[in-house]
């Protein structure tokens, strides 16, 4: 991958509406890696909320607009395994033209997420840093089930120095309730699911919860704010940058690390 | 009352349905599943597997051994009512006579495959049974699994009704795997004659309660097998 | 505590008694956002829900973890399943032409209704009145116990979950553990009240008083019913699955059997069952084999001293031609019935199964209850899931459960079954999405409009979410935006 070097940045909408920093997160871990990342103009959504809700029509418009801006990447990466796994998976049932399935067929191929992506072209050596924390690492259901990616996240995380990760196990693959519209729909069942999940992030003991989807992140924020908790959700993105000492800013690294560290003592 | 009218229907919606639409893929043909996990030490297998659904296993070397194991037990319990359904096939001992020395001091009945008793009378007979000593067709070594046959002197309900099913066995009748009883493999038991196959593992259970396991429901509430090894010396 | 007190049995209309009493699913449709928030209330409910179901899936994963071939067993059944349903004609004709020729007579049912009848009437014929029934989601689904009540005859429940609930007026709530909705203190109460024994909460002394009180009931029945787990085409027989030994004496006690089976559930042959049973055992309760298996192949032998005269196999269609017919959700004819899609299923767990209103609940239920019975009464379904994907993932024949839920929620969109704001609203997403220009545009737009739907907690009020979670405001800036501003373009990635 080192050849080609150069990559195509997809923010999920999310991302690009509620949490920004993690995008710039994202193209820092790159740049610092030695990839040089573009973010095509055009890009807008995926189509993922439209298809979930059953509207492929729309889906189809927003999938053909999607194909159209990224045909010519050679490598794209998102920080998302729902975005992901519906460009690689769910694409081939929408309408699309036959020139862009063939070039959906190719898009296919070089789209990554972005722990997968990480975790496939980089050895150990070169991601290093430090970060003495008590970390519980919640993979996204779409990433572990519809990607098939597994520990990723737990590989990337382990490199750091003095990092503490909860083992993964069943339960801890559990989904944490967010569902997309399922969220709004039926929103006392979501909050439950959302409050089992911070009850056995609490229970671990574990600072933060690190998430690898903006909607999980959307989510666990939401319920943690609510029960009011001291866990500090961050993307793994954010956490990739905190770690490697790429956040310098004053207004997002230091606070962050030191509430954790306060919440640490505790 | 005829169904004949719904047979066609279905089978015609079906073939409409299959027919007048894009089929899914799927292979033209099916070979049964092979697996390659082996077991090896099968008596070993098996004993493990009976501990782990609680069936008591003994091992003893001669046939005349395996009865003496038999007859502890049932003065240890001191079961007042005993069944012998004997299994000409795999047991030494052809007739009932040759057990009159070894259960002489308890209560008994034997069963012998070719006596038909009346039904409600045979049933009625079974109930009053507190153990049933049967053999079985085969032993499976992998589940820790007896086969029965409807067309044995226990039948289906002779060591169904029964509070305690006891087995006498040769060591020679286990096979690995579930797949080595089937005709396919070329083992004995001929479909044909048979009415019903029964895969017994265990005594009866239930966790129907809050998941608890509770062993000892409508069938047996205990399961063991004595298994003999050598070549019987017939008594 | 009285169990008509709990919310799920006197509250909510999706069961209700009819005029002899007894508990019928209704008609209208089937509102799961309603049932959800009760079951959610009911802490005993949850409280039974999590140790039952926690404890199902320990078992089920740690004997998974033994078998190295697991996922090219499943690949294997699911191909096997496939090729049976796509070749089902041949299949059912061969199992019905083989058992035929055993002396299992084959009565055909197009549906529930006639299904009924066909019981009924071969019962009547054979001036049968006292009737056992060990556990058939297949009966369940054809509501034989009220019909055939209805004709005077109340067939006895003898698996012990399903006797409970029949004897606490309840209908199952999962297709393998009928009761797991139970506590041990509401189940000694059923019992105590109800049959009259001693209060005791031992779930030993409760099976035993259960076994007792059956022994007499099967002694005297005239005729078994029973549900089948496989029809094996080349040999004509039956495969009846089971721990307790109820559906053996069912089966091999009266007289006569009656097995009840589902035009799908067919197997090529006998050298299939190995694999097909054990991907059914290991996933249904964590077991390596179950404690009994019956393969039947005929009534009574000549020299057999035991066993029932008559064998019918009642083989029903209710709907599955139908399913057969939409190549889209064949795939959920592929179903075995284990149940693991309930056990793993984060929404089941939590509010169980009377909340889907449906014979078949859970993963498996949101698909086939729409697809089998009806669109409209269950058509809240397909959306009572996260899209996890735990339940496609844990089933044995690999059906794409959560995919086939999709394809539901875009049919719903299809037939116009969904509300205008919604379609509106997506319409909107659709159009402003495609338009780089205008969805940028849009953004500073919404970002001046925020400050009206602001709310207490600094978030975001937004319907359904704000209830429960704190919604955050959308950044000061889109990345885009920012990006897109000079800074960005320079590659100053200023963190």
């Amino acid at each position: 991958m080192k050849a080609a070097a150069k990559i195509s940045l997809f923010v999920p909408c999310l991302v690009d509406q509620f949490y920004p920093d993690i995008a710039k997160h994202v193209m820092a871990v790159l740049s610092s890696l030695g990839y040089s990342v573009e973010v095509p103009r055009e890009q807008t959504c995926c189509g993922q909320p439209a298809f979930n809700a059953g509207y492929r029509t729309e889906a189809s418009r927003l999938a053909r607009h999607f194909i159209a801006t990224f045909n010519r990447a050679e490598c794209i990466v998102a920080p998302s395994g729902s975005c992901v796994s519906m460009v690689k998976n769910h694409y081939q049932k929408l309408d699309l033209a036959r020139q862009d399935v063939e070039q959906w067929g190719k898009i296919r191929s070089t789209i990554h997420e972005f722990s997968d992506f990480l975790i496939k072209h980089h050895a150990e050596s070169s991601m290093k840093g430090q970060f003495p924390f008590r970390v519980y690492y919640h993979a996204s259901c779409h990433s572990l089930r519809e990607l098939g990616i597994r520990n990723a996240g737990f590989k990337l995380l382990s490199r750091f120095e003095g990092i503490e990760l909860i083992d993964a196990t069943p339960a801890l693959e559990s989904c944490c309730g967010f569902g997309g519209i399922f969220s709004l729909h039926h929103p006392l069942l979501a909050e439950q699911l959302g409050i089992d999940k911070i009850r056995s992030v609490e229970f671990s003991p574990s600072t933060f919860l690190v998430v690898n989807d903006a909607g999980c992140l959307l989510h666990m924020t939401g319920v943690i704010k609510h029960l009011q908790s001291k866990i500090i959700p961050l993307h793994l993105a954010s956490i990739l940058a905190l770690a490697m000492g790429l956040e310098r800013n004053e207004y997002y690294g230091k606070p962050t690390l030191d509430r954790a560290t306060l919440s640490a003592k505790e | 009352m005829t169904s004949h009218s719904d047979k066609e229907l279905i089978l015609t919606h079906i073939h409409e349905a299959l027919t007048s639409n894009v089929k899914k893929e799927c292979p033209a043909n099916i070979v049964p599943f092979s697996r390659t996990v082996t077991v090896q030490y099968l008596t070993d297998c098996l004993a493990t597997q009976c501990s782990l659904l609680k069936t008591h296993f003994t091992l003893s070397v001669t046939f005349a051994e395996t009865i003496q194991a038999v007859v502890e037990e049932l003065r240890r319990i001191a079961a007042p009512s005993i069944g012998i359904f004997l299994d000409h096939n795999h047991w030494p001992i052809r007739a009932e006579s040759d057990f009159r020395t070894f259960f002489n001091e308890f209560e008994y009945s034997c069963f012998h495959p070719e006596e038909t008793l009346e039904k409600t009378q045979r049933t009625e007979s079974l109930s009053r049974l507190d153990v049933a000593i049967t053999g079985v067709e085969a032993l499976i070594a992998e589940t820790g699994t007896v086969v029965l046959g409807a067309n044995r002197a226990d039948g289906r309900l002779g060591s169904l009704l029964v509070p305690r099913h006891w087995i006498i066995a040769s060591e020679t009748q286990i096979v690995a795997t579930l797949e080595d009883i089937f005709p396919a493999k070329g083992f004995q038991i001929d479909l044909d004659k048979n009415s019903c196959l029964t895969l017994v593992s265990g005594p009866s259970r239930t966790a129907d309660i809050e998941k608890q396991i509770v062993i000892g429901v409508h069938g047996p509430l205990e399961v063991r097998i004595f298994l003999f090894q050598s070549n019987p010396t017939a008594h | 505590m009285n169990i008509t007190e709990n919310p799920l049995w006197t509250g909510p209309p999706f069961q209700r008694k009819n005029d002899q009493g007894k508990v019928e699913l209704m008609k209208e449709r089937v509102n799961f956002s309603r049932n959800a928030e009760i079951s959610l209330k009911n802490k005993n409910l949850q409280r039974n829900l999590d140790y039952s179901l926690t404890l199902s899936n320990k078992k089920r994963n740690e004997l998974v973890e033994t078998f190295p071939e697991w996922e090219e067993m499943r690949s294997h059944a699911a191909q096997l399943r496939t090729h049976v349903v796509e070749n089902l004609e041949k299949y059912l004709r061969e199992f019905s032409d083989n058992a035929t020729q055993k002396g299992l007579q084959i009565l055909w049912a197009k549906d529930a209704t006639r299904a009924c009848e066909l019981i009924a009437g071969t019962l009547r014929e054979h001036h049968v009145s006292r009737v056992v029934k060990s556990k058939s989601m297949l009966t369940e689904e054809i509501d034989l116990n009220n019909y055939l009540s209805k004709q005077g005859i109340t067939p006895i429940e003898t698996d012990l979950g399903e006797y409970i609930a029949q004897i606490a007026s309840q209908k199952p709530s999962h297709i393998t553990a009928p009761i797991s909705h139970l506590s041990r203190q509401e189940v000694a109460s059923i019992m105590s009240e109800n049959l009259g024994i001693r209060y005791t909460e031992d779930p030993a002394e409760l099976t035993s008083a259960a076994r007792r009180i059956l022994r007499s009931s099967f002694l005297s029945a005239e005729a078994g019913i029973s549900g089948t787990n496989f029809g094996l085409a080349r040999e004509g027989s039956l495969v009846v699955v089971e721990n307790e030994g109820n559906a053996r004496l069912s089966i091999s006690l009266p007289p006569i059997h009656i097995a009840v089976m589902g035009i799908e559930r067919v197997l090529p042959g006998l050298a299939d069952l190995p694999l097909l049973l054990t991907l059914l055992t290991v996933s249904a309760t964590g077991q390596r084999i179950s404690n009994y298996v019956s393969i039947i192949n005929s009534p009574s032998k000549q020299g057999e001293p035991d066993g029932p005269e008559k064998v019918f196999i009642v083989l029903v269609d209710n709907g599955r031609t139908e399913i057969l017919r939409n190549v889209k959700y064949r795939p959920i004819l592929n179903c075995i019935r284990c149940g693991a899609c309930l056990n793993i299923c984060p929404v089941y767990r939590k509010v169980g199964g009377h909340a889907y209103g449906s014979v078949y609940p859970g993963p498996l239920g949101a698909v086939l209850s729409p697809v089998l019975f009806s669109r409209t009464q269950y058509r809240d379904l397909p959306y009572a899931s996260t899209l996890c994907g735990a339940c496609t993932e844990v089933c044995p024949v690999k059906i794409p459960l959560h995919h086939l839920l999709l394809d539901l929620r875009a049919d719903n969109v299809q037939s116009s079954a969904r509300p205008t704001v919604e379609r509106i609203m997506f319409s909107i997403f659709g159009l402003i999405c495609s338009r780089p220009r205008l969805y940028r545009g849009l953004e500073k737009i919404i970002r001046c409009l925020q400050p009206l739907i602001r709310s207490r907690d600094g978030g975001l009020f937004i319907p359904g979410w704000s209830k429960t979670r704190y919604f955050p405001g959308l950044a000061p800036q889109s990345f885009h935006a920012q990006w897109q501003s000079e800074k960005m373009e320079n590659n100053d990635i200023s963190l």
